[in-house]
């Protein structure tokens, strides 16, 4: 559009039309009223572009004059797809940042229920350490029990042979005896 | 092991002495096999089908075999874990002993 740029004459306003204004139109000066013929000398100058393309009516020129407020309208208006895009971007933000803390939250929930879940598993662990080994060490060492060391009466044993008949170890008292703890193997 | 216990009974024969043995082998028909095998004539105790787990190996708190126990004529515990000539010589001991208080 090769838009024009004139003066009011009555009020000096700047005014700007949507279309080029033939010459000789009248316009309406949209912010005192003044109706005039623009200056046709100070068409030429403003014309940046000189082919005429369409002939405004008058009708049209009031509504080429008018354009001046449709425009500081439409420039919100051009302007409203950027705010509407800050604020899309700010929701959008404010949804991942709520997001990755509601997920940080989670984690940070979540993993306080794994690790009881791995620590149970954990607590059987403890039976081996050093407490098991201990146990063992004893019978190492010759002699566990008192009644069981060397100037104690034998305890006696009641069990069967190798054929299933019984008998007992205090049967042999009067005897000197080797009790031998064996294993074919 | 079996050749000097064989000694020890042979040589102790009809004195007042007893071999006493006490098995944890888990399997009475391999024991029995090689007990033929080996003239084990000495009696034992047989542990259970535990073996080494049996209930007379755990009374006597036994961990390692073989596990040699002397016991005089009294049923006193005298010597533990005596092998060879020291079992001997607890065994001749033990029969001195036994014969001085007689």
């Amino acid at each position: 559009m090769s838009a024009m740029r004139l003066n009011c004459p009555a009020c000096s306003a700047v005014l700007r039309t949507a279309a080029e204004v033939p010459a000789g139109t009248r316009l309406k000066c949209p912010k005192c009223g003044t109706t005039f013929a623009p200056d046709a000398e100070a068409i030429p100058e403003v014309l940046p572009v000189a082919t005429p393309r369409r002939v405004v009516a008058v009708e049209d020129v009031e509504d080429a004059g008018m354009s001046d407020r449709p425009r500081p309208r439409s420039r919100p208006a051009q302007k409203q797809p950027n705010t509407a895009l800050i604020a899309g971007a700010i929701v959008l933000a404010s949804l991942v940042l709520v997001g990755g803390a509601w997920a940080v939250v989670q984690f940070v929930l979540l993993k306080p229920k794994n690790e009881p879940l791995v620590f149970v598993p954990a607590q059987p662990v403890e039976p081996f350490t050093p407490p098991n080994p201990v146990p063992p060490g004893p019978p190492v060492t010759p002699q566990p029990p008192d009644n069981l060391s060397v100037g104690k009466v034998a305890p006696d044993i009641e069990g069967e042979d190798i054929d299933g008949q019984k008998f007992k170890l205090s049967d042999y008292r009067g005897k000197v005896v080797v009790l031998d703890f064996w294993g074919n193997w | 092991m079996y050749p000097h216990e064989r000694s020890l009974v042979k040589r102790l024969e009809g004195k007042a002495f007893a071999l006493i043995g006490v098995n944890s082998d888990a399997n009475k028909a391999e024991l029995k096999r090689a007990m033929e095998k080996e003239h084990i004539t000495w009696r034992s105790f047989w542990n259970g089908p535990g073996g080494t787990r049996g209930p007379i190996s755990e009374a006597w708190h036994v961990s390692g075999w073989p596990s040699i126990w002397v016991i005089d004529a009294k049923g006193v515990i005298r010597y533990r874990d005596v092998r060879g000539e020291a079992m001997d010589k607890a065994v001749d001991t033990l029969l001195a002993e036994l014969e001085s208080t007689k």
